[in-house]
């Protein structure tokens, strides 16, 4: 990025003008190897935002949060994630999710009626088939 | 998002295991609330805000300033001389000490902008404070923090 | 994304306490042919069958009365177009996990199988799966199932009644 540039933005930034892009961009800047003396300090800064970025929680914090949501057997491991991963594709919102109906075939009940008895009939003839074979 | 969490919690409280808890809490309370899930905007922003409330009301509570100050990471030495190492853990603790000797707001302006990215709006939010201030806030610690590396070059510059 | 993991097993759980009505085995066979010309279906829905207790039930022997009042729907999905195959797409579309096998008919020419969901003692669905030379059906009664009623129905039924029956199903196909 040019010089010229980058001074532009220096000076929206300090005058809290930039937007999350641009600060990106000048971040990017300070990381690279070509920053002028008189804007060695501002690398400075943009290096101390990037140290605290690096900040982490001690070992373990996520699974000591998960054991008290819900204790799970320790041989899970791999599974759980492999799991969680399909769960992503699926989305939060999945709970909201209307399941998807299938038209009815009739709109007249009596008609729908003679179907359903039919049907139990089939099924049932069947299943006398299977309980009473009769060859 | 439970690390940006711990960054949140950290700053304010200064202490690991205190920032560890209240991330902990923070998660399970979550959890216990998922029903609402759908309806919320942003569980990032829900968690963030909890963290900062929780946090505040710690200190609060805390009767002696905070004890026990555990700062988890060193300085990133990059290939440079001892003496030029020297100047920049020194401009990197001086950076530290003024953003440690900022107000509360204007600390948590710059973690949630310089550190965590977040939008004006989303700061605002999390913050439970408008736009205007969160800029306000903004343009107050940026250029303290400018004025202090400023004054700490020059000084050294006298030095040599 | 840490935060994704984490969400995402809590998504897991909560995904875990879902029951989707229509992703069982029948319902994903019918959903992917539903819109198929080589398939017929049939479809009562819950709300159908709510409207069925009002029907004139006086020509309907008692024990059929009772046993569809029990009933919250039904699916039907057949054909004739290389039956043999779709009856084992449809077969393993069965989670075996979730059904058990109840009766299985297995001679030269047909294969019929029933399965069954059960919980607390109650069968919540029955589905059959029958395949011959002439065509494939697979059947879901979901509801509350009484088996031995259900087996009476037929033993009980005139020779009339078997004559329009076999006529039914080759106008349904």
């Amino acid at each position: 990025m040019e010089r010229e540039q980058i001074a532009q933005l220096l000076e929206k930034y300090w005058q809290v003008e930039t937007t999350v892009e641009e600060e990106k961009m000048l971040a990017e800047y300070f990381r690279g190897p070509d920053v002028p003396a008189e804007w060695e300090m501002y690398r400075e800064i943009f290096s101390f935002y990037e140290q605290e970025r690096k900040v982490k929680p001690g070992e373990g914090l996520e699974e000591r949060i998960m054991e008290r949501v819900r204790p799970r057997p320790k041989l899970w491991g791999a599974w759980w994630s492999a799991a969680a991963c399909i769960v992503v594709a699926l989305g939060i919102s999945v709970y909201q999710r209307d399941t998807p109906t299938i038209k009815d075939t009739y709109d007249d009940p009596q008609q729908a009626l003679a179907a359903v008895q039919k049907a139990l009939l089939v099924a049932s003839r069947n299943m006398n088939k299977g309980l009473h074979p009769l060859k | 998002m439970k690390d940006k969490l711990y960054r949140l919690a950290l700053r304010l409280l200064l202490n690991g295991h205190d920032a560890e808890d209240v991330v902990q809490d923070v998660m399970i309370r979550l959890w216990s609330r998922r029903e609402e899930w759908g309806q919320w905007q942003s569980l990032e922003a829900y968690c963030m805000t909890a963290v900062k409330n929780s946090c505040l009301d710690r200190l609060r509570r805390r009767q002696l300033p905070s004890v026990g100050e555990e700062r988890a990471q060193d300085v990133n030495s990059h290939d440079k001389d001892p003496h030029e190492k020297m100047i920049a853990k020194e401009t990197f603790m001086q950076i530290r000490k003024c953003m440690d000797e900022l107000p509360q707001n204007q600390q948590l302006v710059m973690q949630l902008r310089e550190v965590e990215g977040f939008s004006y709006n989303e700061i605002a939010e999390v913050m439970g404070i408008s736009l205007d201030q969160v800029k306000v806030n903004l343009f107050r610690a940026r250029n303290a923090i400018k004025k202090s590396i400023i004054q700490t070059e020059s000084s050294w510059k006298e030095n040599r | 994304m840490r935060y994704n993991k984490l969400l995402v097993v809590l998504g897991l759980l909560l995904v875990g306490a879902v029951s989707y009505a229509q992703d069982d085995a029948i319902g994903k066979f019918f959903g992917k042919y539903v819109e198929d010309s080589r398939f017929s279906v049939v479809s009562v829905s819950p709300k159908m069958f709510r409207l069925l207790s009002k029907v004139n039930w006086d020509t309907i022997p008692a024990d059929l009365r009772q046993t569809v009042s029990k009933l919250q729907s039904l699916r039907i999905i057949s054909t004739e177009t290389t039956p043999f195959v779709f009856y084992k797409e449809a077969l393993s579309k069965i989670d075996m996990k979730e059904y058990e096998e109840l009766i299985s008919v297995r001679d030269k020419n047909d294969n019929i199988r029933f399965v069954v969901k059960e919980s607390g003692g109650i069968i919540h669905e029955l589905l059959m799966i029958a395949v011959d030379n002439d065509g494939f059906t697979m059947m879901s009664f979901v509801g509350d199932i009484d088996l031995d009623k259900l087996a009476r129905l037929s033993s009980s039924m005139d020779i009339k009644g078997l004559e329009d029956l076999k006529n039914a199903k080759r106008k349904n196909k």
